[in-house]
């Protein structure tokens, strides 16, 4: 039964989810985490009610998507000729993103431990 | 016989789950990024599909049921930042600069790149959630009505290739910091990323499980706000 119980919430989160999304025209399901997480923040939901569930579909979430992938088939003329300005472009933005996050925050968190280092002499 | 078998719902999923089972057994036992029980499982179905009298399309149609969990996936996004709130409140500077940084930059750069290669606006549709772990992905593709599988692909190879490039970052750029090491992995190669540097902390850890969720969220806002493409 608790398993019944974690997809309900869950599910519940989903249709709330899919109401505000019908009024602000924004993808559902995210706001249906904002949702979630305004509930486990308000204590409305525990976390240790669909913890179990939410795990599960976690870990298993790779079988959701194998058919996205495959369906790459049917888009072989789309992609015919481009494939490899295809990867480049997603791989190169990919480590250019990637470079000015760590840096921009490895920057900030040593300031940031230089002045908590200075306010604790 | 074997041709209405093969072409049966419960089939389709069988395959699936057999896939997804052998890979994920494989990758597990090997722990290379490389090798992906989401590419490989699907490599495998592809070859299958191949020699055998089962379509793409029939396999996609009677796959549906596995995509409807999608949805209830994200909601469970909800819970690594919730069990993360404490992290989040004393540093939330840093994951708010992180955020906005690592959105302008993965959006920006996605365009400037694929104007410089002249790919199309419906392949740059495709793949500008490419730095988003795949529930938030399919959703955004969706919602831009972009080629939803163009989209899975480029979070994968997103993913393989940022857990491979981030030691070589790190290295070259001389990145100490935890939160910066994982909230630049978490936000760029999302889940796949998050698990090769598992073990470098727990700080690292909990950064890029809060980089998922937040990147996620303020890219969905972002690209609804600005109307990028």
């Amino acid at each position: 039964m608790p398993i019944i119980r974690d997809l309900l919430l869950i599910i519940l989160c989903v249709l709330c989810g899919e109401v505000l999304g019908f009024y602000l025209k924004f993808p559902p399901s995210i706001l249906a985490l904002i949702v979630a997480f305004i509930f486990l923040l308000s204590n409305i939901l525990k976390a240790e009610k669909f913890e179990n569930t939410a795990n599960m579909l976690l870990k298993v979430s790779n079988i959701f998507f194998i058919s996205y992938f495959v369906n790459i088939l049917s888009l072989k003329d789309i992609l015919q000729g481009i494939w490899l300005k295809f990867f480049a472009v997603i791989i190169l933005s990919g480590v250019c993103s990637m470079i000015i996050t760590a840096v921009i925050l490895n920057l900030l968190d040593k300031q940031d431990d230089k002045e908590t280092g200075l306010n604790n002499d | 016989m074997i041709n209405y078998l093969i072409n049966t719902q419960i089939f389709s999923i069988f395959i699936t789950m057999v896939a997804i089972y052998l890979f994920t057994k494989l990758s597990s036992k090997l722990k290379m990024p490389l090798l992906n029980p989401l590419a490989l499982g699907s490599l495998f179905l592809v070859l299958f599909i191949s020699f055998t009298p089962l379509s793409v399309e029939t396999y996609f149609n009677n796959t549906l049921i596995l995509r409807f969990f999608i949805g209830l996936l994200t909601v469970s996004f909800a819970l690594p930042l919730y069990k993360n709130i404490k992290i989040i409140i004393k540093k939330w500077y840093l994951f708010l600069i992180g955020t906005l940084v690592s959105v302008l930059a993965s959006v920006g750069f996605t365009i400037l790149f694929s104007r410089m290669f002249g790919l199309d606006e419906l392949i740059l549709k495709s793949i500008l959630a490419k730095t988003l772990t795949t529930p938030f992905a399919v959703d955004i593709s969706n919602y831009l009505n972009a080629l939803v599988s163009l989209t899975v692909v480029s979070v994968v190879v997103s993913g393989i290739s940022g857990a491979i490039f981030a030691p070589v970052i790190f290295k070259l750029f001389n990145i100490k910091s935890a939160i910066a090491q994982g909230f630049s992995v978490g936000s760029v190669s999302h889940v796949l990323g998050s698990i090769t540097i598992a073990d470098r902390g727990e700080l690292q850890l909990a950064s890029a499980s809060i980089a998922i969720t937040l990147v996620g969220v303020f890219t969905a806002f972002f690209i609804k706000m600005v109307n990028v493409v």
